[in-house]
């Protein structure tokens, strides 16, 4: 789960992480509120589950509370990345000197969690990664003795070596693993971490994601998405299959057959027919969505509850064409029962594609 | 046959849960040597014929020793299953149980790579040695045969739809490993690889990966510094957007890395020929067998 910017910002403060001053709008009355408050400039931040925001002008310098109110009302009625931001966060402007990377993220070659920083900051990891490889620092942290002093020092003399600066930055990267650990966060980033005009550091930008399998640990956080694996993307063949494996191979061999995937699900291992129904429902509830292909190998699923799943949809009155294809465990039963139902099925996976793009019209 | 004890005497841990129970059945009429399960508090009971105990150390005292163990335990009580096997000296843990908190499965795996401790999964259907009969994990048995071909992945479905695609074109299947769909996994690739390398009763390798990590890519450079047997790649997720999760927890694109383009130039620059779709593996891995 990827907390917003502002509810990160809100956990670096109590780690002692220095961010901003601003508050959060959720109408264009409460932003000018804000920046009145703030002495009449702010930067207005749409708040949505993804980065690199100013590419798209969703991160705006107002030099005034009016022209606060008038450009909050644009953000707020704005899709940014597919997302309709539902807040604003709403900070003080300030003058940048410096710009570093401080991040964490799950190394798989050392099995640990690494800490990259970079004295170029401000661009994405990879970028800097790519430009100024010779900027970057890498130290995994040990899982059982977690971060060690030597370890913070050496990531924030990485990225200022002066020493008021460094120690300051120190403390930084410490507070930073400690909220890694307590919030089991695989993916942290403070991009950029800046220094500002008057020696302060700032955690100018700030990403936390939450591990979702730890979230029964962290009640506070609230509940994460439900069960069904579902990514919704903008063609118009819906997929679904058994496995996120066979599920991802599904929509591919939608595009490389020549059609356009609608999304991505897999239903799991094991789907009763009230999980395929259910699954079947929210790939139909997107209105691109022209055809689906159900792509089913049955191992532990049963065929017989995929295709009892697939009846009780098409018995609630669907007009978007199914193909099934269904093999393995309980596959003969399923395609009796889908017989009756008079759904097209097939036993190889790329005839069942092939026809669900035809019906979608691609 | 790779990573299997010559002699395979397996307990099932989490034995009395639904999971645990319809698996041990289908393991035992697999030919696996299952010789105890356990579930804290359900001492005495059997499962499918098999004795069950409070704890390991008492299976052992029961039943003499164990070398293998599966584990079906939920996710808040996985990593203490696991070192319990460890603890007890199991040398192979099998952790089928998904949606483990990543720090627990680094510290787990830590653990027992120290002690010496083989750990597949978590989030794995297991490893499977058709020509022996022995499977310890979730796999269906009808989707595998014996053969010469060595199958790892870090998935499950689509590597019974793998190994079903080449038992029609008269292949088999020497040992089939499911790494994992975790971040963090016991096992990567290349220590996989490894083992195949050794293994004589392995001719070629079909590698199966998706996206995320850089597992598949250190598995390139791994290949490229000399590999004795033929490998050939299938690689999922082609059209999956940045920064979205795709039902695994490790299958995730981060900004441009760990799309399927990267791994495939890597693998290709090894002289690995990946297939663009599943049923393209089999027809490859003719040809590289040909060679």
């Amino acid at each position: 789960m990827r907390l917003l910017e502002y509810k990160s910002k809100g956990i670096l403060r109590q780690y002692g992480i220095p961010t901003p001053k601003g508050e959060v709008a959720f109408s264009p009355e409460e932003a000018v509120e804000i920046t009145e408050r703030l002495g009449g400039k702010s930067v207005l931040k749409v708040q949505i589950p993804a980065g690199r925001r100013g590419k798209v002008g969703g991160i705006k310098l107002v030099g005034s509370p009016q022209e606060a109110g008038s450009i909050a009302k644009h953000l707020l009625s704005t899709t940014f990345y597919g997302f309709k931001p539902e807040c604003l966060l709403v900070e003080e402007p300030v003058d940048v000197m410096e710009e570093y990377y401080l991040g964490a993220i799950v190394d798989r070659s050392s099995r640990s969690l690494t800490f990259i920083s970079s004295s170029k900051g401000g661009m994405n990891v990879e970028e800097m990664a790519k430009e100024y490889p010779e900027s970057v620092l890498k130290v995994s942290i040990d899982p059982f003795i977690g971060m060690q002093p030597y370890q913070s020092r050496m990531l924030a003399k990485n990225m200022n070596e002066s020493t008021d600066i460094w120690k300051t930055l120190t403390k930084i990267v410490l507070s930073l693993w400690k909220v890694a650990d307590d919030y089991d966060s695989f993916m942290l980033e403070i991009n950029p971490l800046a220094v500002c005009e008057g020696g302060r550091v700032l955690a100018l930008d700030a990403r936390i994601e939450i591990d979702d399998n730890a979230l029964f640990r962290h009640p506070e956080l609230g509940g994460g998405e439900e069960g069904l694996a579902y990514v919704e993307l903008d063609g118009n063949v819906g997929t679904m299959a058994n496995g996120a494996g066979l599920a991802m191979a599904t929509m591919d061999l939608v595009y490389l057959l020549g059609g356009k995937p609608a999304n991505f699900c897999d239903v799991g291992g094991g789907a009763s027919a009230e999980a395929v129904f259910k699954a079947l429902k929210r790939i139909t509830s997107n209105s691109r969505v022209k055809s689906v292909v159900i792509n089913t190998l049955c191992g532990i699923t049963n065929g017989i509850e995929v295709a009892k799943g697939i009846k009780r949809f098409l018995e609630e009155g669907c007009t978007v064409p199914i193909v099934v294809r269904l093999a393995g465990n309980g596959a003969e039963e399923g395609s009796k029962i889908l017989e009756e139902t008079g759904v097209i099925h097939y036993s190889e996976p790329e005839e069942a594609v092939k026809e669900a793009i035809r019906l979608a019209g691609a | 046959m790779i990573l299997l004890p010559e002699d395979v005497q397996v307990v099932v841990q989490g034995i009395t849960g639904r999971q645990g129970s319809l698996h041990t059945k289908l393991m035992l009429e697999y030919g696996t040597n299952i010789v105890a399960g356990v579930t804290p508090g359900r001492k005495g009971q059997k499962v499918h014929g098999v004795p069950v105990f409070d704890s390991i150390s008492e299976a052992k005292e029961e039943i003499g020793e164990v070398n293998a163990s599966i584990i079906f335990v939920p996710a808040p009580f996985a990593p203490d299953a696991v070192y319990e096997a460890v603890d007890n000296g199991i040398k192979l843990v099998v952790v089928v149980t998904e949606h483990i908190p990543v720090k627990d499965t680094a510290k787990f795996v830590r653990y027992s790579r120290s002690k010496g401790v083989t750990v597949i999964g978590p989030n794995t259907p297991g490893i499977i040695a058709p020509m022996r009969r022995v499977k310890i994990g979730i796999m269906p048995a009808s989707s595998f045969s014996p053969g010469t071909i060595g199958i790892v992945s870090r998935s499950g479905t689509l590597t019974y739809e793998i190994s079903e695609s080449i038992i029609r074109e008269g292949y088999g299947t020497s040992t089939t490993l499911g790494i994992g769909g975790d971040p963090i996994t016991g096992l990567n690739f290349v220590d996989v690889l490894k083992e195949f390398e050794k293994d004589d009763e392995t001719e070629a390798v079909i590698l199966v990966g998706e996206i995320g990590g850089n597992a598949e890519e250190e598995a390139a450079e791994y290949i490229a510094r000399g590999y004795s047997k033929p490998v050939v790649a299938y690689i999922a997720g082609r059209m999956a957007p940045p920064g979205r999760r795709m039902g695994h927890a490790g299958a995730i694109i981060m900004g441009s890395a760990g799309t399927v383009e990267a791994k495939e130039r890597a693998l290709e620059k090894a002289n690995v020929p990946v297939a663009k779709k599943p049923s393209e593996v089999v027809r490859l891995l003719k040809e590289v067998l040909r060679r």
